[in-house]
């Protein structure tokens, strides 16, 4: 017994942190991508992942098929992305209080865009059904059935952070990426397409929150409001985690994955300003997020 | 200085006694005011996450004016409704119902959603004296006081606790009660009564776990309340969170350890959830619209609704029709747009629209009616796309209000002589 609970419990709700922790680093990467090397807050982000919950709904109603939503959601999505960074972001690079700007368009979008949904969409949420050969219970943690939906998400996560590992770090895009976020002008300054490649990075984080979306919907309500929601966990998550590295949103994602999880068990009427504290407590002692760049965030 | 003669004296009291009796006289309204209509503003919001919700409840204010229009208006005058976007906010609110009653001169309002809104709907009824009909279910005060010019037809945090609990007892449920809920406000009214029902019927009740609200994921939170090992889990969420807590206590098996109630739900949560993730679970409903079956009121109700939404009608828009009809009936009843003539009218209201006999009761405007406990439907038992839940069992209203006294009023005295 620690704390009036069981083991089993503690073991329960370490896993459920794990799994709440793999959505919140799918998300959290592109956001930090997008602000490492663009330079840009982007509240637009929440929408994305609202959008690939809302394409993989979709997809599964007129395929029936939800394993090909996994692929159209963050292509979809993705291309969302290239339209908004070259139809309304490209226009404030370069301006007068370009950063701003970036957060004022970026918030204003966050807010049209839902409501477009909701005109379409109508209703406030959309069933959205976990696929039939990840339905029922896995294992047992305790007396906790684990649906094996929830293994799966930990399994993708764990499949795709080293793809994007390698795209990142293995790669010319990744190389341009990486040295974009080390020194923007650098780059620039070297010959190379910035512009396409800001495009790029866009579209990336974009798709990377549509995917956390689509395999997101099965669990929650698919509603216009879900990426408002998350968005503000992901921003915590990447300032604790640390803005620009790869390393940080994993570790942000993991630790506030459980923090929300065990406060929950703990000390539940604590559990939603825990995570600002510990925001606050890690900006007092290291600024730049556990694993973030020095000067990223520290500006 | 103005020498005041008997003959002044005179006129003044004939054309004070003019204007009076003029204002009980319909026809003479009627020729004042040259057959305008009666202005009623309603304020729903049409922007934000319960844009659906704002949808029913227009059509049923629509559908309500239509009935009462069709049935001679009100004074002899048809009724124009005057509708506003509250888009969720409470100054949104604020500034648009002043401008129907500053600008369009509304002697009436009806809406708000929630409590924040029907807080700053409260605030303009009782500093411009007009009557507000309000949906929500929280009782609203306006600096620590009732206003006496607002009521509503939705059930209170006690009425929905209590049917809820009282079902739970007949039914012979269990003994140990626990409650997963958001924490704020409401869910904490409805603990509070939950805790007096327990002792009243020698539950054990064992507090609550409770979530933020927003919540997305719940099942950090369901090991906790499953540790407690309770009979009953009573669970008091709304809209999104709802829907994702239902989804999650599915997914957990919560519902083999506990027999789940959700105190209160509504068709479109169950829609977005899908179909069968309520199934074994009960749900408080103020309405539900397999009522048509029983009540021809329901049935000539949901004709209509379904005419204009092509879709079902909710409980929002069930109540909202008992909102307006309560308040343009009353108005009819007391021949005046008065609002103390008008309140006076709806205090002790008896009436019966789309469900069986209701009222409002005098003491604290609270509307004293049935509430419906209704179980959840598997996928494979649903008729049609509507088909969620069936209807166990009608709750009294007397049995589950709270009293005026526990309150805090006085049960003899109608609520516009004490607040």
């Amino acid at each position: 017994m620690l704390f009036g609970y069981p083991l089993e419990v503690w073991t329960t709700q370490l896993f459920i942190g794990l799994v709440n922790g793999c959505i919140l680093i799918l998300v959290a990467q592109g956001l930090s991508i997008v602000f490492g090397l663009m330079g840009i807050i982007n509240f637009a982000h929440g929408i994305f992942y609202m959008l690939g919950a809302y394409v993989g709904w979709l997809t599964v109603q007129l395929t029936g098929n939800f394993w090909l939503s996994l692929l159209v959601a963050p292509a979809v999505v993705g291309g969302v992305g290239v339209f908004v960074e070259i139809g309304v972001l490209r226009r404030i690079y370069g301006t007068k209080n370009a950063n701003f700007a970036g957060v004022l368009v970026t918030y204003g979008l966050a807010i049209m865009i839902p409501d477009v949904v909701r005109m379409i969409f109508g209703r406030p949420g959309k069933p959205f059904a976990v696929p039939k050969l990840l339905t029922g219970s896995l294992f047992t943690l305790g007396a906790t059935e684990i649906g094996g939906y929830r293994v799966f998400i930990i399994a993708i996560t764990a499949a795709l952070l080293p793809l994007l590992w390698l795209l990142l770090n293995r790669t010319n895009l990744g190389m341009v990426i990486r040295a974009g976020t080390s020194d923007n002008t650098m780059v620039q300054l070297l010959g190379i397409n910035v512009a396409r490649t800001w495009t790029t990075t866009y579209a990336l984080g974009a798709a990377l929150a549509a995917f956390a979306g689509v395999i997101t919907a099965p669990l929650v309500a698919v509603a216009p409001e879900m990426g408002g929601l998350i968005l503000i966990e992901c921003f915590i998550v990447t300032v604790v985690g640390g803005m620009g590295s790869f390393v940080g949103p994993i570790a942000g994602g993991l630790l506030i994955g459980e923090v929300l999880a065990l406060t929950g068990m703990v000390y539940d009427v604590f559990a939603d300003v825990v995570i600002y504290l510990l925001m606050a407590v890690v900006l007092l002692v290291r600024p730049r997020g556990l694993f973030g760049q020095e000067g990223v965030s520290e500006e | 200085m103005m020498r005041v003669t008997r003959r002044h004296l005179l006129k003044g009291v004939a054309v004070t006694a003019g204007f009076g009796a003029a204002a009980d006289f319909p026809f003479v309204n009627r020729l004042a005011l040259g057959d305008q209509p009666i202005k009623l503003g309603a304020l729903y919001p049409f922007t934000g996450p319960m844009a659906l919700e704002a949808q029913e409840m227009l059509a049923a204010t629509q559908i309500a004016v239509e009935d009462v229009n069709a049935s001679g208006g009100v004074l002899g005058r048809k009724v124009e409704l005057l509708t506003r976007d509250s888009e969720f906010k409470p100054e949104v609110m604020k500034r648009k119902s002043m401008e129907l009653v500053e600008v369009e001169k509304c002697p009436f309002l009806v809406g708000a959603l929630v409590g924040f809104e029907g807080i700053a709907l409260a605030e303009v009824s009782c500093k411009n004296e007009v009557v507000v009909g309000f949906y929500g279910q929280n009782f609203l005060t306006v600096k620590g006081k009732m206003c006496k010019y607002q009521y509503g037809t939705n059930v209170t945090p006690y009425q929905t606790a209590a049917s809820a609990a009282r079902f739970v007892h007949q039914q012979g449920f269990g003994k140990k009660w626990h409650m997963l809920a958001n924490n704020y406000s409401w869910p904490q009214m409805i603990e509070r009564a939950l805790s007096i029902v327990a002792k009243q019927v020698g539950a054990e009740w064992t507090g609550v776990t409770w979530a933020p609200l927003g919540t997305r994921d719940f099942l950090p939170f369901l090991p906790k309340a499953a540790a407690v090992k309770a009979d009953v889990i009573f669970v008091v969420t709304w809209a999104a969170d709802q829907v994702a807590c239902a989804k999650q206590i599915q997914e957990f098996g919560l519902r083999k350890q506990a027999q789940v109630i959700h105190g209160v739900t509504e068709l479109t949560f169950a829609e977005a959830a899908g179909k069968g993730v309520y199934e074994g679970t009960y749900s408080g409903m103020p309405w539900y619209w397999q009522l048509k079956d029983k009540y021809p009121g329901a049935k000539a109700y949901y004709d209509k609704h379904v005419a204009k939404r092509k879709r079902a009608p909710s409980g929002y828009a069930a109540s909202t029709y008992g909102t307006v009809r309560v308040l343009l009936d009353s108005a009819k009843e007391a021949k005046s747009l008065d609002t103390e003539k008008v309140i006076r009218a709806i205090e002790g209201r008896k009436f019966q629209y789309l469900k069986g006999p209701e009222y409002i009761r005098a003491c604290d405007h609270v509307n004293i009616q049935e509430v419906f406990l209704c179980k959840g439907k598997a996928a494979s038992a649903m008729k049609d796309e509507w088909d969620y839940f069936e209807i166990v069992q009608a709750v009294g209203g007397e049995e589950s209000a709270e009293s005026c006294e526990s309150e805090g009023f006085d049960p003899k005295k109608r609520l516009s002589d004490q607040a």
